[in-house]
């Protein structure tokens, strides 16, 4: 059962980063996710969203949707792009038992989602573009979001 | 990101602050070339203040670490990382390897 959702599209690069991460910080505030969750998801997110701004659109502009939603007790996020296919199994896993003088400098950020995260799933299809789908379980407070703040009441219409 | 460099009399300290995502890594990394380019290889870098450090991040200071390092001429070291920099750091496997200070005043007394 879905019982919070929220969505985000842009057409933007590297630079939306920070508006990204703004994103999922208020949709996990609104979610009632547990705070000691949230740099995980936060960081899992980021390092999507640079993958797929650095691989899949080569560092120009392309458009990205997000969403979050708590699906019982998990939370689900997924994104999705138009760039290019990503393979993961074309980035080797970093061997943390190198020296660091030996160790290949990439492949740190897929590392990092498959640790932050429960569940990392790539998927791709020519006619829906790439699709991840990470979920942190265990962090919503089932069926129960916090409440969105008041919005401020627009002031009552003359009547003329 | 925010960034101001010192020159010390046995090393240079870079202080860090703020957001380091893969939109301002390069920049961090063009200012740790700037100083290795004028032949400064014994680098403190002070990250009490960063609040968010990608992969992008520790790509510039692992490529930085390693021209340090080179021919056994110096080395980068890191100090006061808070815990959101501390937990990057152990879920990669990197705390092993950077030499890392409790205090600024430590890291740079240690060249």
């Amino acid at each position: 059962m879905t019982s919070f959702r929220r969505e985000l599209q842009l057409v933007g690069t590297m630079a939306d980063l920070p508006r990204i991460g703004e994103f999922i910080e208020g949709a996990c505030e609104q979610a009632g996710i547990a705070p000691a969750a949230r740099f995980d998801i936060l960081m899992a997110v980021d390092e999507a969203c640079s993958n797929v701004f650095e691989h899949a659109y080569c560092c120009l502009a392309g458009e990205v949707h997000l969403s979050c939603e708590t699906r019982d007790e998990d939370l689900v996020i997924t994104v999705r792009d138009h760039g290019r296919a990503f393979n993961p199994e074309g980035v080797p896993a970093p061997d943390m038992g190198l020296p660091l003088e030996e160790r290949p400098i990439g492949g740190l950020g897929l590392h990092l989602m498959r640790r932050l995260m429960d569940d990392v799933t790539f998927s791709f299809s020519p006619e829906h573009g790439n699709l991840l789908v990470m979920a942190k379980r265990g962090v919503a407070m089932a069926g129960a979001p916090a409440p969105r703040p008041a919005r401020a009441r627009k002031p009552a219409e003359r009547k003329k | 990101m925010e960034l101001s460099t010192v020159d010390m009399k046995r090393c240079t300290l870079f202080r860090i602050s703020g957001r380091v995502d893969g939109s301002v890594a390069p920049e961090l990394g063009s200012q740790l070339r700037s100083a290795t380019d004028l032949g400064k290889y014994k680098i403190v870098i002070n990250m009490q203040d960063v609040t968010y450090a990608s992969s992008a991040c520790l790509r510039e200071l692992i490529g930085a670490w390693k021209t340090c390092r080179r021919w056994n001429r110096g080395d980068l070291r890191l100090a006061e990382l808070n815990s959101n920099v501390d937990k990057v750091l152990d879920l990669t496997g990197l705390k092993s390897q950077f030499m890392i200070f409790d205090t600024e005043a430590e890291a740079v007394g240690s060249f």
